[in-house]
């Protein structure tokens, strides 16, 4: 059965710009910085808000922009994605804040309770939503396959049965899908 | 279903799962308030754009050492000493100054080193010194500027205990001002960076003539 695609079309930069602004960071002009802050600001923030609590996370996000603005050299697009680089940043800043402060029991109002905050939680929490971006990142027709087959545990068949897609497109479009996502969580690890 | 062809592959199962354990949470990120962008601008826009490109101000120094000229001509020279270091020409579209071993790392503390109070060292000699997060580790970098050892002596860089009960020899100065430290060695405890003049006199001691110092921010 070949119903059509009932998707969510992307509201987020296309991969191509996305892979733009990292090429030109380093040596762009100031406005680059505020393409980056547009493109990753939210993702660097509510890390910042889940580790640190939103008291301290407007003042770790601008320390994060500031520090990849000065240091925005030592940035290279052939080694790891803007996104990755910037979550670094911020894990770094985060523990240092959690160190400096002796902030170790954080009370995000945006929970249920109080929880308590390792290195591990706030590596562990940076890895989560650096592949929730990188997914975010991908042509939204891979996505939604990709998202068929982690959410709804589908096959490939299965898949392609709901979609109407041939196998072989189905099965090449999340394997390089996947692919894509393993590269950039390991570039964000480094 | 059992089709192998039609089945994914140990790594993609491993992936689709890490992606099941995502959090509803991880897909809802938030937007900063509107005035942490006018904060980053502030601060971006009180700095000089060939000082913003160079690390060496401690990250804690942000917001306290906007727009100071005298940091600002020292960048200057360290840019050129760092364009020699790396033999890559700045301002052209270079990626990276350092190679790609060296690339996407992090200053994590950085101070101004100077030889302001140190008997017996010239005035006015200034260097920064830079903690750099590597994917190997903790590196020190120390910029010397332009000094260079006397006939007859070398240049040492040391850290120091705050209370100069010991302190930790990285050798002599090198040409790419890149220390790796030693193992194990916590940095807090060793905040004090100095660079000596040393005689060939076979004594591993520090000689006493320092000629650039600074303290890392804890």
């Amino acid at each position: 059965m070949a119903e059509p695609l009932r998707l969510v079309p992307p509201l987020r930069l296309m991969p191509t710009e996305t892979a733009e602004l990292d090429a030109t960071f380093t040596d762009g002009p100031p406005d680059v910085l505020r393409h980056a802050y547009d493109r990753h600001s939210s993702l660097v923030y509510t890390f910042c808000r889940r580790s640190v609590g939103p008291e301290l996370a407007n003042d770790v996000t601008q320390e994060v922009f500031i520090t990849a603005w000065k240091q925005r050299h030592r940035f290279d697009p052939g080694r790891g994605v803007l996104a990755g680089w910037l979550v670094g940043i911020a894990r770094y800043k985060i523990l240092e804040a959690l160190r400096r402060r002796q902030l170790y029991l954080i009370d995000d109002r945006s929970l249920s309770a109080a929880r308590l905050v390792s290195p591990d939680s706030v590596g562990a929490l940076a890895d989560r939503l650096v592949l929730a971006d990188a997914l975010g990142e991908l042509p939204w027709r891979t996505r939604a396959l990709i998202t068929m087959a982690f959410h709804e545990q589908l096959t490939h068949a299965e898949i392609s049965e709901r979609t109407g897609l041939p196998l072989g497109t189905v099965k090449s479009e999340i394997r390089r899908g996947l692919e894509r996502l393993r590269r950039q969580m390991d570039q964000s690890n480094d | 279903m059992t089709d192998p062809e039609s089945s994914y592959s140990e790594r993609e199962l491993e992936l689709l799962a890490s992606l099941r354990d995502l959090e509803s949470d991880d897909w809802q990120l938030d937007s900063p308030p509107a005035h942490v962008w006018a904060g980053i601008e502030r601060a971006i826009r009180e700095r000089p754009a060939i000082e913003a490109a160079l690390p060496s101000v401690a990250d804690e120094g942000v917001a306290n050492q906007r727009g100071s000229g005298r940091v600002a001509s020292s960048r200057r020279w360290w840019l050129v000493a760092a364009s020699i270091v790396a033999v890559v020409c700045v301002g052209v579209g270079a990626v990276a100054l350092f190679d790609g071993d060296n690339a996407n790392e992090v200053v994590v503390a950085a101070t101004e080193l100077s030889s302001a109070g140190l008997d017996g060292a010239p005035e006015g000699l200034r260097g920064d010194a830079s903690v750099i997060e590597t994917t190997g580790g903790q590196m020190i970098e120390v910029d010397i500027g332009n000094l260079r050892p006397a006939s007859g002596e070398f240049l040492e860089v040391w850290l120091i205990r705050p209370d100069v009960s010991g302190m930790v020899s990285l050798g002599t100065a090198r040409p790419d001002g890149r220390y790796e430290l030693p193992p194990g060695m916590r940095l807090a405890d060793f905040p004090i960076v100095d660079v000596s003049t040393e005689p060939y006199d076979g004594d591993p001691v520090h000689s006493g003539a320092s000629l650039l110092r600074g303290v890392l921010p804890s």
